[in-house]
């Protein structure tokens, strides 16, 4: 199995989570990559991908696991040859085990930019309430585990897959402390002890 | 090209923004040349992605030197409403450029009740909907596409129409424009080119009674035919679309035209003569599709793919060349060519067939030549397959229905059942969907001059259905009558038709196909204030009444068409042009190879 890693920029970060995936199965055969098939009445290539990331956020850290004999080197390379505008693979690493990527990566950092000056010790341990699409409130403040101010703009870390979306918090913060072209990027995938994903592997 | 920081704005506050980005793998990379075409599909992404005759026009213009083909597609209303909102003009996909900067505009016609969103891309893109208030500084707005055999409804608005086939007729326009200085120059040379009508050259005029009374200017205008299919122009690449769309498959197209000529069916007549492609070209071209598309499936398009007089020879080469993983679909396959080796290979669950009318006496009517035998044979064959499903498709108010004929319905599914419970072995229960449409006579086929059927014929149809299968694993659906009959409105429409889709539109009518989009008491208010009775265009035409399309020459003769509608009410079948040429015309201008 490989274990890669991708971006999704320059447009590509529009694209839905199912359509990642067809687009995922569609790039390995243009490639020639060869992958493995489920067994059953209707089978489907064993591509795992990381818990969906919001339509329209850009990311320098997607994870998806594949099923394939195909050597890391070779992997990326094809892969990188034939994939559409806006995904490249930055990282391959091959694994026999079935590493969960949709169950381990529960947190992610992100870049954001545009916001207003605040002073992050009021958002940390602090309530923090999103409406959700049914328009009930919720506090998310535990799986907002981080925030730095850094070069140009902030640096935190959220829950990821777990009830919290980048887009919701950092239009939260812009409607609180004010912004222009407020954009989070995500930077990192982590396990709950924020390691990088691929460092489970070793 | 980069989308501006405000549209990348909008973007993230509407319902599946990848239909607005382009960047599709498979893109052709473009530079503004001396034409700049953009080909327009007047729906949705999802929708345009899957037409196939929208990549074949693009392939003929880019492939003339000194043109390139864009593309664009109606927004969804969400994102059309903020372009609106923000100011921002209807662009293209590829190069971004506001639809308004291109020198020429495509609209492909596929259905009718897609005119509105001809005028709403238009004007999202900020361009008089009126040719008349179109002046050099507007680009030319064409049109083609099979609903263009009767151009008349959007005379109003489109500056140039090209009827038939685009392979040939495309590039003489594109070649001509490149010449051209000016748009009147443009539009009068290029009459000299076949399919092509321009219809600012041509009057209608009109009798007391409202009938036409005649034509002025140089008529009738001949189709563009393209002779050689085999070595016609044919996309290499496609694009593989951003978001699921309606078909998903590297598609070829195994031939134009049907042999059958089911006497309601406009596509049967039109796209005549039949013209297969070789075998081994259409291996090529699947091949290499597939290597440049990544996709796990291949479509063998034709309007009847049974009747491909290769069809084994094809599957079989195919099935050696294409990866093992690569399924084959065959869609409008008949029941009598359902074979074993043809089922399709992609899910087994449910199986269309298109039976039209319940008792063999109507299908005899309408020259749908298939018996009872086929089609149960057909049937058990592919139970056996493994189907547990099947959806059957009719139509409403046919000439010559009587209640018998719906009955006729009913007994089919029985019968259906039955085949079905025979053996005991298949476990599931068999889920039936029954879907009735209403009959629309559509020019150039021998039922042109029938009436269409009323709402509360309809309605009493309906009931005869649903009496008999509601419940019982059986689901019913039939058309809204109210779109039927604007279709059948359009279908056969004049130049009187222009202001009424015009005020349709202002009323806000856009995406008529959509069901939850379609407002009927809208179009029925612009037809009110338009002084436009819908019934004089659903009623029974006369033989002798001049048509608005007999502007317009499909090589099938008048008399011909009379002659199976007069067989029609005989009930006798003509049956397939395979089994003799029937002397529709096109022998007169073409070599038949049956």
């Amino acid at each position: 199995m490989i274990l890669f890693r991708y971006s999704k920029t320059d447009g590509a970060e529009f694209i839905s989570h199912l359509d990642m995936l067809k687009d995922l199965s569609r790039t390995f055969r243009r490639a020639g990559i060869k992958v493995g098939y489920s067994l059953g009445f209707n089978p489907h290539p064993l591509v795992y991908m990381s818990a969906p990331i919001g339509v329209g956020v850009k990311s320098y850290s997607e994870y998806c696991l594949v099923e394939t004999d195909e050597p890391p080197d070779s992997f990326k390379e094809k892969f990188n040859a034939f994939s559409r505008k806006g995904i490249k693979c930055t990282g391959a690493w091959a694994t026999d085990k079935k590493v969960g990527v949709a169950s381990e990566i529960v947190k992610a950092e992100y870049f954001v930019t545009g916001l207003s000056d605040f002073d992050p010790e009021e958002v940390v341990g602090k309530p923090f309430i999103i409406t959700d699409r049914n328009g009930n409130e919720k506090d998310v403040s535990p799986l907002v585990y981080k925030i730095e101010k850094t070069d140009g703009g902030i640096k935190c870390v959220l829950g990821f897959g777990n009830g919290i979306r980048i887009e919701k918090f950092v239009k939260n913060l812009a409607d609180r402390y004010g912004g222009e072209n407020v954009e989070a990027v995500k930077t990192r995938g982590l396990t709950s002890d924020e390691r990088e994903f691929e460092e489970t592997l070793r | 090209m980069e989308l501006s920081e405000k549209l990348y704005g909008i973007l993230k506050t509407v319902e599946k923004p990848a239909r607005y980005i382009g960047g599709e793998y498979g893109e052709r990379d473009l530079k503004p040349d001396r034409l700049n075409y953009c080909i327009c599909f007047p729906d949705v992404y999802e929708v345009a992605m899957s037409n196939l005759s929208i990549r074949i026009v693009s392939e003929v213009i880019n492939s003339v030197d000194g043109a390139i083909c864009d593309r664009c597609f109606a927004p969804w209303p969400d994102f059309g409403d903020k372009l609106k909102e923000n100011g921002v003009p209807l662009y293209s996909l590829g190069l971004k450029m506001p639809l308004k900067d291109f020198d020429m505009i495509g609209f492909t016609l596929q259905y009718e009740m897609s005119y509105t969103g001809i005028l709403y891309m238009l004007d999202l893109a900020g361009i008089p909907l009126k040719r008349e208030e179109r002046g050099e500084d507007f680009p030319i707005i064409q049109a083609g596409g099979p609903c263009a055999v009767n151009p008349e409804p959007l005379a109003d608005f489109i500056d140039i129409f090209v009827v038939g086939d685009g392979e040939e007729s495309m590039k003489d326009l594109a070649e001509l424009k490149l010449r051209c200085r000016t748009k009147s120059e443009f539009l009068e040379k290029a009459t000299a080119i076949q399919g092509v009508y321009v219809p600012s050259l041509i009057e209608v005029k009109y009798d007391d009674k409202g009938l036409i009374a005649g034509f002025s200017g140089k008529y009738p205008i001949k189709k563009s035919l393209c002779r050689d299919l085999d070595s016609g122009a044919f996309p290499k690449k496609m694009m593989c679309p951003n978001v699921e769309s309606v078909f998903e498959r590297a598609v070829v197209e195994v031939m134009r035209g049907c042999y059958r000529g089911c006497r309601f069916c406009q596509a049967g007549f039109i796209y005549r003569p039949v013209r297969p492609r070789k075998p081994d070209t259409l291996v090529g071209q699947a091949t290499e599709l597939i290597k440049a598309t990544g996709f796990g499936e291949v479509g063998l398009n034709s309007l009847s793919t049974g009747d491909y007089p290769y069809l084994r020879e094809l599957i079989s080469k195919l099935k050696s060349e294409l990866p093992s993983d690569v399924k084959l679909a065959l869609p409008s396959l008949r029941l009598d060519s359902f074979d074993g080796e043809f089922v399709q290979e992609s899910k087994k669950n449910s199986l269309t067939f298109a039976p039209e009318a319940g008792t063999q006496r109507l299908r005899d009517v309408i020259n749908k030549d298939i018996t009872e035998e086929e089609v149960e044979r057909g049937l058990k064959m592919a139970f056996d397959e493994g189907y547990t499903g099947i959806k059957l498709y009719f139509m409403f108010g046919l000439p010559t229905e009587t209640d018998e004929d719906v009955e006729g319905i009913c007994d089919i599914v029985d019968r259906i059942r039955k085949i079905y419970s025979a053996d005991k072995a298949r476990a599931r229960n068999l889920r039936i969907s029954v879907s009735a449409s209403t009959f629309i006579p559509k020019p150039f086929t021998p039922f042109q001059w029938e009436r269409q059927i009323s709402e509360e014929e309809v309605g009493r149809k309906v009931g005869i259905l649903k009496s008999r299968l509601f419940g019982r694993n059986t689901f019913v659906s039939w058309n809204d009558h109210a779109l039927s009959e604007i279709e059948a409105v359009l279908a056969r429409g004049d130049r009187r038709l222009g202001k009424v889709i015009l005020s349709a539109y202002k009323k806000g009518c856009r995406f008529d196909g959509w069901t939850e989009h379609f407002k009927a008491d809208k179009w029925n208010e612009a037809f009110r204030e338009c002084g436009v009775d819908k019934k004089f265009y659903t009623r029974e035409w006369g033989e002798d009444e001049i048509l608005p399309w007999d502007i317009i020459d499909v090589f099938i003769d008048k008399s011909f068409l009379k002659r199976e509608r007069k067989k029609a009410y005989a009930g006798e079948v003509t049956g397939s042009c395979k089994t003799g040429c029937k002397g529709c015309g096109l022998q007169r201008v073409f070599r038949c190879d049956v």
